[in-house]
């Protein structure tokens, strides 16, 4: 096996345990805030170790300062947002649409900067809301039952 | 959910306005890092107004958690420079993780998921699959 292949199934086994560990948290009755800040202290904690293993230079530009910290607040209220959702919905379908956020960066960089749009795209861009329509029926109809 | 979907989204757009200023080769760790504070500094005002204390539990799943997001950051990245390609690498790194997490969700955790949900989950992974290699 080629040695990049390893690596790819190494990342698909580290963010698939992602995803169950939320559950799993759910499931233990772990607190959604908790949760959050937590897991962002830990990640700071492993990344400040990776980067001085790798002898990376800490200087931050502000203007690298200034771009990183709204969206990483937003990525904070995502997995607020999620943890606490995980309580009303499946893991199944909540991971997925979690996922589906790809397709907001994808419009933004058409919109914003052009980027160019093939049929594929739009294709899967389409598929994702969907998708989306189809997740939320879901919902609507297990509350129906219950 | 849908919050969950469009902050997400909007907390990944930022890697691509670093790109576009042309500064991700020189200061993609560091705009990682001061992401991870801008995450942290919400939580922080979070917990001023509603202060908590954790649970031995919260703190190593919380752990395990941010070690799994670290670490497929790191084997993707790696991937990447092994000469893997990016189509290759996204489309099995997230089509694949949302694959064993339906199945977890259904066959660890015992939930049910109706046709529509079924049918959501199956066109959403095709569609990030399509998205990845597109």
């Amino acid at each position: 096996m080629h040695i990049g292949h390893l690596y790819i199934l190494l990342a698909l086994a580290s963010y698939s345990s992602l995803g169950i560990l939320h559950k799993v948290a759910e499931v233990r009755n772990c607190r959604a805030l908790a949760i959050s800040v937590l897991m962002c202290g830990w990640s700071l904690i492993f990344l400040l170790i990776a980067e001085i293993a790798l002898g990376k230079n800490l200087h931050t530009p502000v203007q690298v300062v200034a771009l990183a910290l709204p969206f990483g607040i937003c990525a904070g209220m995502a997995i607020l947002a999620l943890q606490t959702a995980l309580g009303f919905g499946n893991i199944a379908t909540s991971w997925l649409a979690v996922n589906l956020s790809a397709g907001i960066p994808t419009v933004l960089s058409i919109v914003l900067y052009q980027e160019p749009v093939n049929k594929w795209k739009l294709c899967a861009l389409i598929a994702m809301a969907v998708s989306m329509i189809l997740l939320w029926k879901d919902s609507q109809s297990r509350k129906a039952h219950e | 959910m849908l919050l969950a979907c469009i902050t997400n989204g909007l907390g990944a757009f930022g890697l691509k306005v670093l790109a576009e200023r042309q500064l991700t080769d020189r200061y993609e760790f560091q705009y990682l890092l001061m992401w991870y504070l801008g995450w942290l500094l919400l939580g922080a005002v979070i917990v001023i107004r509603r202060p908590f204390k954790p649970q031995a539990r919260e703190i190593l799943i919380a752990a395990a958690m941010g070690l799994c997001s670290i670490a497929g950051q790191f084997f993707v990245g790696l991937a990447l420079s092994r000469a893997v390609a990016g189509h290759v690498a996204f489309s099995i790194s997230t089509g694949g993780t949302l694959f064993v997490v339906a199945l977890a969700g259904i066959l660890l955790f015992k939930e049910s998921v109706g046709p529509y949900g079924l049918a959501g989950l199956v066109l959403g992974i095709l569609s990030i699959v399509v998205l990845s290699v597109s």
